[in-house]
């Protein structure tokens, strides 16, 4: 049975509350940022969330910060909102690890689009967050700068490859952070950690200074508590930039505005599809138990609830594999012929055979997306407006059982079934969002997955933040971790 | 099979200028091998109607099983 109660519920202030409590005074931005400083000091020992992090530099930016504040009478929307992102941006002079023993000292000139837009909406930059290295990993582990653990239970993975992203955010140390997806790097941590992540649309969000994974699947996008956080962020950081020839200059909705119209919570305009095939192979009672409660809550709100059957499926793995797989080794050859013994074993081991994949393999891979893309639009999103599945079929599980260094029996198995529900969204380069929908009988989080056409980033934050307004999951903060040790 | 793939990993390895620690052949030559089992799928001739930009393959002219000798 899905758990109706968490553990504890905790103070799980959002971002759309702190901008409201700046705004009024009620708090500050020293306070603000103190307070997630303190969070940091009390539970990352546990956790591991931050590679790194400046709290001198953070203290004075929000000083500054209070200064704005008090000088404009309409200040940038996110000012003094502390954040931080997964440790794979460039920061002008601040590091940018990648997760990876070859970067440990390296600390870019440049700033990535993404966190500069931030900046100028007044955002406050914390430091760097744990990653999986290289972003390649959908669990967690690191062995360079140690697993990032679940703040609900350490013992559990928090998801990757943005791990400490959906840690931080779920444990309060942040209001917001920016991780990539690139086959469910943003999914699978707000799953994992219990809260709202949204991959948008391939070209989106620019990715100028962010590390590539694979340059036609990579995504940045925002993890935060509430469909409306990630709306705000989502309205900072998108639209084109002429320094990522491949960002789009389809024109950018005002999500956080679109969240507050005449018809917001409302979805009678809103046809949800659920896939008979393809999603619900092998998924935990607790799981399908959380999906139907929320297909429920989303039924209540107009929402009108179809079966669709999703077109090649298969071939979509497929081809989803061997795009994503041969593009990042290409990525790393100069470091996989100088350098290849800094790679973890299980990160080399992900490329190597990648090598030797044909090259008309890679490009018929990708010749087909435009067809399987086309039948999608056909098929699925000529009936339905948004897909709905578990974000991950399986309960989350322990690091333990997805250590795929251990070799233990079916590791392997187990750490690629993680992404089994996000990857075709990343080959099609369709926009998704997770958000929590209950617990499991451990009591971690369990995650919804919806997914819409291109560009549809507006209906989705829509249809999450309807939940989200009857359901209070996003709001459940983990125990504190202060006691609990980090493990070597 | 198991040979093939092996011939199979390695050249293309040896093109791509890397090396590999000889106690790790065995498992990259087993993971190359579920590389070639999910590649099979793209042995599946594309209708016409699914080509980019509508441009002409001659899928008449192959065979399906000599389409998957590449590489």
């Amino acid at each position: 049975m899905t758990r109706q109660l968490p553990a504890s519920k905790g103070d799980a202030m959002t971002l759309t509350d702190a901008v409201r409590m700046l705004a009024t005074g009620a708090i500050d931005a020293v306070g603000l940022t103190t307070r997630c400083l303190d969070r940091i000091a009390r539970d990352d020992e546990a956790v591991n969330a931050f590679i790194w992090h400046d709290r001198e530099a953070a203290l004075a930016r929000a000083g500054w910060a209070d200064a704005q504040r008090r000088r404009h009478a309409t200040p940038p929307p996110l000012l003094g909102i502390p954040m931080a992102h997964k440790d794979m941006f460039d920061l002008a002079g601040r590091p940018s690890t990648c997760g990876a023993a070859i970067r440990r000292d390296e600390k870019p000139d440049g700033l990535a689009t993404a966190v500069g837009r931030l900046e100028e909406a007044g955002a406050i930059t914390l430091g760097g967050l744990n990653m999986s290295e290289f972003a390649q990993g959908p669990a967690g582990h690191n062995r360079h700068f140690g697993d990032c653990r679940n703040p609900w239970n350490p013992a559990f993975i928090s998801g990757g490859s943005s791990s400490g992203s959906g840690a931080a955010v779920a444990s309060g140390m942040v209001l917001a952070s920016l991780g990539s997806d690139s086959g469910g790097s943003i999914r699978i941590p707000a799953s994992c950690c219990g809260v709202t992540g949204l991959k948008p649309t391939y070209g989106r969000v620019s990715r100028f200074g962010a590390m590539p994974l694979a340059f036609s699947v990579d995504c940045i996008g925002p993890l935060a508590r509430s469909a409306r956080d990630c709306a705000a962020v989502m309205t900072a950081i998108s639209g084109h930039d002429p320094r990522d020839r491949t960002s789009s200059a389809e024109p950018v909705d005002d999500y956080a505005a679109a969240l507050d119209g005449a018809a917001s919570g409302d979805l009678s305009d809103c046809r949800i599809g659920v896939p008979r095939n393809g999603f619900f192979d092998d998924v935990d009672t607790p799981v399908m138990d959380g999906f139907e409660r929320a297909m429920e809550v989303l039924s209540g709100r107009g929402a009108q609830l179809r079966p669709v059957d999703l077109p090649v499926m298969d071939a979509v793995a497929a081809y989803s594999a061997v795009v994503s797989r041969v593009e990042l080794a290409s990525f790393h050859k100069p470091w996989m012929r100088s350098r290849p013994g800094d790679y973890g074993t299980s990160v080399s081991a992900r490329m190597y055979p990648a090598y030797a994949v044909p090259g008309v393999h890679y490009v018929e891979a990708l010749r087909r997306r435009g067809a399987v893309l086309r039948a999608f639009a056909g098929d699925v999103f000529g009936k339905v407006d948004l897909i709905a599945a578990p974000t991950m079929a399986r309960a989350v599980p322990t690091r333990a059982d997805t250590d795929v260094e251990s070799g233990q029996p079916g590791v392997v198995a187990r750490f690629l079934s993680l992404s089994a529900n996000t990857r075709a969204f990343s080959y099609l380069g369709l926009p998704a969002i997770s958000f929590p929908c209950g617990f499991d009988g451990n009591g971690l989080p369990i995650g919804l997955q919806l997914a819409g056409r291109p560009f549809a980033e507006t209906r989705l934050l829509r249809a999450a933040d309807a939940y989200q307004r009857d359901v209070d999951w996003h709001r459940m903060a983990p125990p504190s971790r202060g006691l609990e040790k980090k493990e070597a | 099979m198991e040979r093939e793939h092996e011939r199979g990993f390695l050249a293309g390895f040896q093109r791509a200028g890397l090396a590999l620690p000889t106690e790790r052949l065995d498992l990259m030559v087993q993971a190359y091998a579920g590389y070639r089992a999910l590649a099979a799928r793209l042995d599946v001739p594309m209708g016409y109607d699914d080509e980019p930009a509508g441009l002409y393959r001659p899928v008449d002219d192959c065979n399906a099983d000599g389409a998957g000798q590449d590489g």
